[in-house]
């Protein structure tokens, strides 16, 4: 034969098969575009040279790698999905008198074509977005905008080497199905008749068993540590849950109905039943694999979302004035005068004005609670800390009094509690006992230090006891079970000024202070945080996550969508028959359009229902990692969630409306 | 009365380019209750085109089709595929088995469309089923049963709704010849319960189990055999002989119309 028939041969196929080429190539071309926008932010100068910059790096290489593998999977699922749908054309070509050597040259030149398209299209796409990108990135970290195209030279050459790497796999995987498959079967290609799928009973339980657990985990977990450690465990449960579900269960379901003859045997359930019963059994996979991505996109998508929104929150939360100084070692009066007295001067010598000034004694730590008896025994909590722990924060009634401008008095053994009170069976009485010291206690309904609670998401209490003595005792009285921590001296307050002001006092605070340290006499150990300085830092994290998951949600989507392309056309291709069939027994054309219709609606949306309510148990669980990172507005999290949901399920059916005039096309 | 009455029917495709193509010229025949009637002619003679318009799946450009007396060109478009579940019962070359149901629910396929009930339905499968000799597959998927076995089931399916007018397009077409025999033999008996049957085919074979051969050529009704009390194997020598004179006059370039 000569030269140039086979890249003849090959574009003139491309071209015939453009209906399932086509998204392929789209395919190819975003992700190559993606993942060049990846590398590019990465060794983008204006990103990586500003504070917080090596977060932002670790970020996005993460999300590159992430990138990457799922490049492989989409490109290989889509390659060998045109294959297999092209066999009999290349049984054709067989008989025709070509060998497989001569179709694996055919291949070669397609692969070339699509390689080059796709890569010098991506490439082109993918510089002409990173700078959109880069500006959106910019705006989400709230930073200037600079001007000025980058264009990395490195990351061409890394994108160009992954993708000829994965083109090179699936023509090897191309050729090896080709090459597996003999003429006949390759004529027949599609057309083997279709068994009727088995009951797996066993699975099918299974199937129940494993998203009951999952969904179990998720809502019974009470506590954030908890929540994050069984996290993955659930999650996988939930996958597999997922896909069990899909493929063994929906099977017994289906036969199930079949099995009740007056159901089964009406106009409007017999051909959908049936139908669906070998719907299922082809699409099961692949409709697990779109819900788990929908759910992949959403709980990315919202909990990004609301890490970003809710950045202001987190530092309230965290970080409730401007400047908050912890002095550990301030044992004395004295020290503890003397440390204030520094703090305080630093911060005038910046010519700032000091504001909301509070400064007290607390003692922190860990009990065990059994009833109304807590008992400090650091050793015996362990690795449960966050779910058996109860921590107490104490402070005396002068230190509460000049926090709240009151004017209480405590006797001996008497003190004031208040609980933030999340969880139902915190305690609630009147005497409790404290590493064995009594005390009768009032319950209050506010606390002056209430947003200080732990973020380790245990239950969290404010005692109020008599004075510095009582405080003394109740210390060596934890002693022996915590190791034993004096009391944090703190100071805080708040300043006017600009965040860079804020922060230049805060270094001022902390130098001054570790210089009193060097000289001697007062020193204190201590940590200066200051809010403006965090909340950089916190931008630059949640941000750079936020636009992680914007992109890769983004990626997620454009696979959902060509899955449910393909779906949709190999459906298509083998109700034609169907079609026809129906019409000739005495179905009418409205008739048989609306059961296929009917059935091709649930195909559709069954995953993005089963994947709404997988959000829905994951709800309470994320939300409790969530308090972890001092995020504790459940408000935001639910309405990110629902914007997400809403935004997902308006896109899901806007893929749905496409498809389905393809599918259309292909029936009719 | 008779149960079909063609009528100078008359069809003529037009293609967007090009001159109108004549399929049908005129035709007019009718059959009568009962009757066995087998349509003869080659590929391209207008027959499946005939098939079409009596299955009302096409619509004739001029005549009449009257079905036990009431026209089928005046059925409504959307009443038309009940018209037909009621009223005509259909078996294909290919069978036409739907291969997601059983060999059961496709032959209850057209009375559930129709709205039945259950208990109505196995009532009226038992006889069939029985006559048919194909109890014991009823629960197996068309591709676990022999070609011949489909092509009864979709005898039973054109049978169970007790049409009018069975209508078969070329039956014993992808049945080997012992298949063929059976299904024949099948048909005969089916008409002597007094089911009517109009059969299309090429295959000299099977019309020469019917009660009258109708020869269809460039779209006309071009000659008819009754069967009178020949039997199958002196049938089939009298097609055989039909057959060689329409094709010798062609050949001497003789008139249409014997």
């Amino acid at each position: 034969m000569r030269n140039g028939l086979y890249p003849r041969l090959a574009a003139v196929n491309l071209k015939k098969n453009r209906q399932t080429w086509l998204p392929y190539l789209f395919t190819c071309i975003g992700t190559i575009m993606m993942f060049y926008i990846m590398l590019t932010l990465l060794s983008d100068p204006a990103l990586t040279s500003m504070s917080g910059g090596t977060l932002l790096s670790t970020t996005l290489s993460f999300g590159s790698i992430i990138i990457a593998i799922f490049s492989v999977i989409l490109v290989f699922y889509a390659d060998s999905f045109i294959i297999k749908q092209r066999k009999r054309e290349f049984g054709l070509y067989n008989i025709l008198g070509m060998n497989k050597r001569h179709i694996g040259r055919v291949l070669l030149w397609e692969t070339l074509y699509t390689a080059l398209i796709a890569f010098v299209s991506g490439i082109a796409l993918g510089i002409l977005f990173s700078k959109l990108m880069q500006l959106l990135l910019l705006r989400i970290l709230r930073f200037d905008i600079r001007f000025g195209l980058y264009v990395s030279p490195s990351a061409i050459g890394i994108t160009a080497l992954l993708f000829a790497g994965i083109f090179f796999l699936t023509l090897l995987n191309s050729l090896r199905i080709i090459h597996l498959s003999k003429p006949v079967e390759l004529l027949h290609g599609t057309q083997e008749g279709e068994r009727e799928p088995k009951s797996k009973w066993i699975l099918a339980v299974f199937g129940v068993l494993f998203l009951g657990a999952g969904y179990t985990m998720a809502i019974m977990t009470k506590s954030a540590a908890a929540a994050i450690s069984l996290f993955f465990i659930a999650v996988i449960c939930v996958i597999i849950g997922t896909y069990l579900l899909f493929t063994a269960f929906s099977i017994v379901f289906l036969k199930r109905l079949r099995a009740n003859k007056g159901y089964y045997y009406k106009t409007k359930h017999f051909a959908t039943v049936s139908g669906m019963l070998y719907r299922m059994k082809k699409n099961a996979g692949g409709l697990a694999s779109i819900c788990i991505l929908s759910t992949m996109v959403l709980v990315t998508v919202s909990t990004t979302v609301c890490l970003y929104m809710g950045v202001d929150d987190m530092l309230d939360n965290m970080y409730p004035s401007d400047i908050n100084v912890s002095c550990y070692d301030a044992e004395t009066a004295d020290q503890r005068q003397a440390a204030k007295q520094t703090v305080l001067d630093a911060a005038n010598g910046q010519n700032r004005t000091v504001r909301d000034e509070q400064a007290y004694q607390l003692l922190d730590f860990v009990t065990v609670r059994s009833d109304n008896s807590f008992t400090a025994s650091g050793s015996a909590v362990g690795n449960d800390i966050m779910t058996v722990a109860s921590e107490f924060k104490v402070i005396t009634a002068a230190d509460y009094n000049t926090l709240l401008g009151g004017n209480v008095t405590l006797q001996d053994g008497e003190g004031l509690l208040y609980t933030p009170n999340y969880t139902k069976n915190a305690f609630s009485g009147d005497s409790l006992t404290l590493c064995g010291r009594p005390y009768r206690v009032t319950m209050l309904t506010s606390f002056p230090l209430e947003a200080s609670v732990s973020n380790f998401g245990c239950e969290t209490y404010f005692l109020v006891v008599r004075d510095a003595g009582e405080l003394a005792a109740l210390r060596e009285a934890q002693t022996a079970g915590n190791g034993g921590s004096a009391p944090v001296y703190i100071i805080s307050f708040n300043l006017d000024g600009t965040d860079e002001e804020k922060i230049d006092c805060s270094n001022a605070v902390a130098s001054a202070l570790s210089d009193d340290q060097q000289g001697g006499a007062q020193a204190t150990d201590s940590r200066v945080a200051c809010r403006a300085q965090q909340y950089q830092e916190f931008v630059s994290v949640y941000g750079g996550l936020f636009f992680l998951g914007l992109f890769l949600g983004f990626l997620f989507l454009m696979a959902t969508v060509l899955i449910i392309y393909y779906k949709q056309v190999t459906e298509g291709y083998d109700d034609r028959e169907r079609f026809r069939i129906m019409q000739n027994v005495g179905m009418t054309k409205s008739e048989v359009k609306s059961t296929i219709h009917s059935q091709v609606l649930i195909v559709f949306f069954l995953p993005l229902a089963a994947c709404i309510v997988h959000l829905g148990f994951a709800f309470p669980m994320i939300r409790r990692i969530l308090q972890m990172f001092s995020l504790t507005n459940v408000g935001l999290f639910a309405g990110c969630t629902l914007c997400a949901i809403a935004v997902f399920a308006v896109l899901y059916t806007l893929v749905y409306v496409l498809t389905a005039k393809t599918y259309y096309r292909i029936v009719s | 009365m008779p149960i079909l009455e063609v009528t100078k029917v008359k069809k003529i495709y037009t293609p967007r380019f090009g001159a109108p193509v004549p399929a049908l010229l005129s035709v007019s025949f009718s059959v009568e209750a009962g009757e066995y009637v087998a349509i003869m002619g080659e590929s391209g003679s207008g027959k499946t085109t005939l098939l079409n318009i009596l299955a009302a799946l096409d619509r004739p450009t001029d005549g009449e089709v009257l079905l036990n007396g009431q026209s089928i060109l005046t059925v409504r478009e959307r009443d038309l595929a009940a018209f037909r579940r009621d009223n005509l019962g259909f078996v294909f070359q290919d069978f036409n088995l739907l291969d997601t149901f059983n060999i059961l629910d496709n032959i209850f396929l057209p009375l559930v469309l129709a709205g039945k009930s259950y208990g109505e339905m196995s009532a009226r499968l038992a006889p069939i089923v029985e006559k048919l000799g194909i109890g014991d597959i009823l629960e197996k998927f068309p591709y676990e049963v022999s070609g011949g076995q489909k092509q009864r089931t979709a005898v039973a399916r054109a049978l169970i709704t007790d049409p009018k007018l069975v209508l078969a397009d070329e039956p014993t077409g992808a049945l080997d010849s012992h298949s063929t025999d059976d299904l024949l033999a099948l048909f005969a008996n089916i008409n002597r319960d007094g089911q009517t049957i109009l059969m299309v085919t090429h295959s000299v074979k099977a019309a020469s189990h019917a009660g009258r051969v109708l020869f269809i050529k460039d779209g006309q009704i071009f000659h008819q055999i009754y069967r009178g009390d020949r039997t199958n194997e002196e049938m089939y020598q009298t097609i055989s002989d039909t057959l060689t004179a329409i094709a010798t006059a062609k050949n001497n370039g003789g008139e249409v119309g014997a």
